[in-house]
């Protein structure tokens, strides 16, 4: 049960820092309205909320992951 | 085509960036070359692979898991460091969406930005620049078409690289001619301001002499009726 609570602090921090990044992002993207391009972007193509998407998805992923197997397979 | 501003007594202030003056254009911006990226990605693909083993592999793992205290800890350790890992894979990313150059009709700006960490400002004015060099040697920078920029200004020997400046011929170019106008654009203010300055400097003098005719009438009148008193 330890680790299952340790698992479950960790991933809620870590939900935390990716709740409090996607503010700080929001904050970014108001103040600075610039007008993207193919240029600017990364590789041509990938711009900021895609890589906000796949953080989001990446980091729910993660603590998911985490918790259920350590509820299947270590307790 | 550039946009009309919302409301025209704001003019372009604050349009594309928090610190945007009422006159100020965005003429362009630029975040560095993809290949600074590149590390941060494959740490990402890495963490993906890792991740994947822990779930191929966790079947062969638990059982140890089970029984001993001590690799129970170890897997919580190696949890927080894949947790902390992706954290900074991704701010790292995020980092560099964040970190731009903003070249403006009178500025090029230097924002460097973290999501959490870093932000700060560096601002050079256009009229100031003495020399800009493009230095792109190498073969990847060549290839790849990025490369860096050193602006040295006029007021002091002090100089500022831009690092990793993607399309660095184009940039080059267009800081060139931000530099010629704003030049342009200085001289003219500067010749409006010195023929306003003459145009004050005549102004007074017109403004003596007619003081001066005023006092010289004065006199001649006076001396008219002085003349007339003697006379009767």
């Amino acid at each position: 049960m330890l680790v299952l609570s340790l698992i479950i602090l960790i991933m809620t921090a870590s939900l935390s820092l990716c709740f409090i990044s996607q503010l700080r992002l929001a904050t970014y993207a108001r103040k600075h309205p610039l007008p993207e391009s193919k240029y600017t972007s990364l590789f041509g193509f990938v711009r900021l909320s895609y890589v906000n998407f796949i953080y989001i998805v990446a980091v729910i992923g993660h603590a998911f992951l985490f918790v259920f197997f350590t509820i299947k397979y270590v307790i | 085509m550039i946009e009309q501003p919302k409301n025209p007594t704001q003019g372009n202030r604050d349009k594309y960036f928090k610190g945007q003056q009422f006159n100020e254009e965005l003429i362009c911006f630029f975040r560095k070359h993809w290949v600074t990226v590149l590390p941060h990605i494959a740490m990402g693909l890495l963490l993906g692979i890792i991740e994947l083993g822990f779930i191929l592999g966790f079947t062969k793992v638990s059982p140890f898991l089970k029984e001993s205290t001590f690799f129970a800890l170890v897997y919580v350790a190696v949890v927080i460091l894949l947790t902390v890992y992706l954290h900074k894979t991704f701010f790292r990313i995020f980092g560099h969406f964040m970190d731009t150059y903003m070249f403006t009709n009178s500025r090029i700006i230097d924002h460097k930005k973290t999501v959490i960490l870093h932000n700060s400002h560096e601002m050079l004015d256009v009229v100031k620049i003495q020399d800009i060099q493009k230095s792109q040697d190498g073969f990847w920078r060549n290839l790849l078409r990025y490369g860096d920029l050193v602006i040295t200004l006029s007021s002091s020997k002090a100089s500022k690289s831009l690092s990793y400046v993607p399309n660095v011929n184009f940039h080059y170019r267009c800081l060139s001619r931000t530099k010629r106008d704003a030049a342009l654009r200085y001289n003219h203010l500067r010749s409006q301001n010195t023929v306003s300055k003459k145009f004050s400097e005549n102004r007074a003098i017109r403004d003596a002499i007619k003081t001066e005719e005023f006092l010289i009438d004065q006199a001649i009148e006076f001396e008219g009726r002085v003349h007339a008193v003697f006379d009767a």
